[in-house]
């Protein structure tokens, strides 16, 4: 019966994160609460960072009600100062980090007639510094123990995306050049840093905002022909910070149900 | 265009080998351009200069970025120093290619960066790719406007480095790529917007965009 035999390996599959302590920003909700699901799934001590306390507090109760390790922390990424509290609170509590997932992000729309520069200025903050102060926060523990991975969540808007996104958009680009840095820098002493690319996923953040008619155009604009879920981004995640994709490094990976090859429009 | 005079903007270092350059094929392309340098004038006051000087009537902007490259321990407040300025000059550039009228065309300058050798360059790598999200995502938003913005890329390698190392045999000149930006801000380039043009004689023929 070798269905069956498949079928079976993969539920049995040895998981592959036991005795890691994998960090997710962004984690109290979302894309970021199922990432860090997942990693627990698999047997890491999941610390669950987010600039909501509560939040945090909530997703990582969820995780250990499931059977999982996990500890909340708060911080606001884009200060250097709250990063550094957060890291040496998830030192003292799980351990020196193994994995580090960028996920932590968000968006301000604007006509650019409309924006203003703390608009511009809090997106470029939290999306692309917060990304980049996280990564330095764990490079003294990669180093020290030889390896480590890093990986950074940008968005398919980097392609194309709608209007009034130019500080999303740059500051989403910006991580794939920080990602690529990074790969670069870090890979004489054992990192893996890559990105995936989700075009927009159903979230209770994004399910209202989004709107059922741009929805559907998503929807139809997938070779897979449905929208993208939590959980669809968590298996690449998991992925590109396993022993699997050990040779795999500076890539981006658009995670979006083949929209990127399909139908693009803004 | 007929009977009115084509005016170009160009906005960088006011005595740039490239800034100067662009403005000299502008001007030989009958174009009447005048320059902005980010040392006379804060970039958060560019916005307003351009309005004063009738912006809406401008047929190129080009903007070459400062891109510092700025050494040292790779900490907060070096991203404060060294990354953020240039990042907040995109906003402003931004804001000015909204005051644009249509048939405009913005070209931003590129910079490849120079992976493989100067490890150590993230700062301008993270300039380098944000400045590309910057075009396309200005692309989209002014295209309804009838204003075109095209990023053009020259590779600092190609124009000064080893000649194996660039496809077509020779360094890269300053003609090669004023001709690219003149073509840009052309009406033959009319249909062109969001684009990444990369101009290094195929340097970059091993990388992708994103």
């Amino acid at each position: 019966m070798p269905g069956m035999t498949m079928a079976t390996s993969a539920r049995t599959a040895a998981p592959r994160f036991t005795g890691q302590v994998v960090v997710v920003t962004g984690s109290g909700g979302g894309i970021g609460a199922s990432i860090a699901s997942a990693f627990a799934a698999e047997g890491a001590a999941v610390a669950v960072l987010d600039v909501n306390a509560d939040n945090a507090e909530l997703a990582a109760r969820q995780i250990t009600a499931a059977g999982g390790t996990a500890a909340a922390f708060a911080a606001d990424i884009a200060v250097g100062a709250s990063v550094r509290g957060a890291f040496d609170a998830i030192r003292g509590t799980l351990g020196s980090p193994h994995v580090l997932v960028n996920n932590a992000g968000i968006t301000i729309p604007a006509e650019i007639a409309d924006m203003t520069f703390d608009q511009w200025q809090r997106v470029i903050a939290v999306n692309l510094k917060g990304t980049f102060l996280c990564c330095r926060e764990v490079v003294p523990d990669f180093r020290a123990r030889g390896w480590g991975k890093i990986v950074n969540v940008a968005s398919m808007n980097i392609l194309a995306g709608p209007r009034g996104r130019i500080n999303y958009t740059t500051a989403k680009a910006g991580v794939v050049g920080l990602t690529r840095a990074l790969a670069l820098q870090l890979g004489p002493i054992g990192v893996n840093v890559n990105a995936i690319s989700p075009s927009a996923i159903v979230t209770p953040m994004t399910k209202e905002r989004i709107g059922e008619e741009r929805w559907a155009r998503q929807r139809d604009q997938s070779p897979l022909l449905r929208c993208g879920e939590p959980d669809d981004l968590a298996g690449a995640a998991t992925f590109l910070a396993s022993e699997q994709a050990r040779y795999v490094t500076g890539q981006v990976w658009h995670v979006c149900g083949g929209r990127s090859i399909a139908g693009l429009m803004p | 265009m007929t009977g009115t005079t084509a005016r170009g903007l160009v906005i960088g270092d006011g005595a740039g080998t490239l800034e100067r350059a662009i403005a000299g094929r502008l001007t030989a392309d009958g174009i009447v351009v005048s320059q902005l340098d980010r040392r006379d004038l804060p970039p958060r006051q560019w916005p307003a200069a351009v309005r004063d000087l009738d912006g809406a009537a401008l047929t190129a902007l080009v903007y070459v970025p400062s891109y510092l490259a700025v050494a040292g321990e790779q900490d907060e407040q070096w991203w404060d120093t060294a990354i953020e300025p240039g990042l907040a000059e995109f906003f402003d550039i931004a804001k000015v290619a909204g005051t644009l009228g249509r048939g405009a065309s913005v070209v931003i300058i590129g910079r490849a960066p120079l992976i493989g050798r100067h490890q150590t360059e993230l700062g301008s790598v993270v300039a380098e790719s944000s400045i590309i999200g910057l075009g396309r995502s200005l692309a989209i938003d002014v295209a309804r406007d009838g204003v075109r913005v095209n990023v053009v890329t020259p590779n600092s390698d190609a124009m000064t480095g080893d000649v194996p190392d660039v496809p077509l045999g020779r360094q890269g000149t300053m003609a090669d790529i004023t001709g690219v930006v003149s073509f840009l801000c052309s009406p033959a380039a009319s249909y062109i917007t969001g684009q990444c043009i990369y101009v290094d004689g195929g340097r970059s023929l091993n990388r992708h965009l994103f």
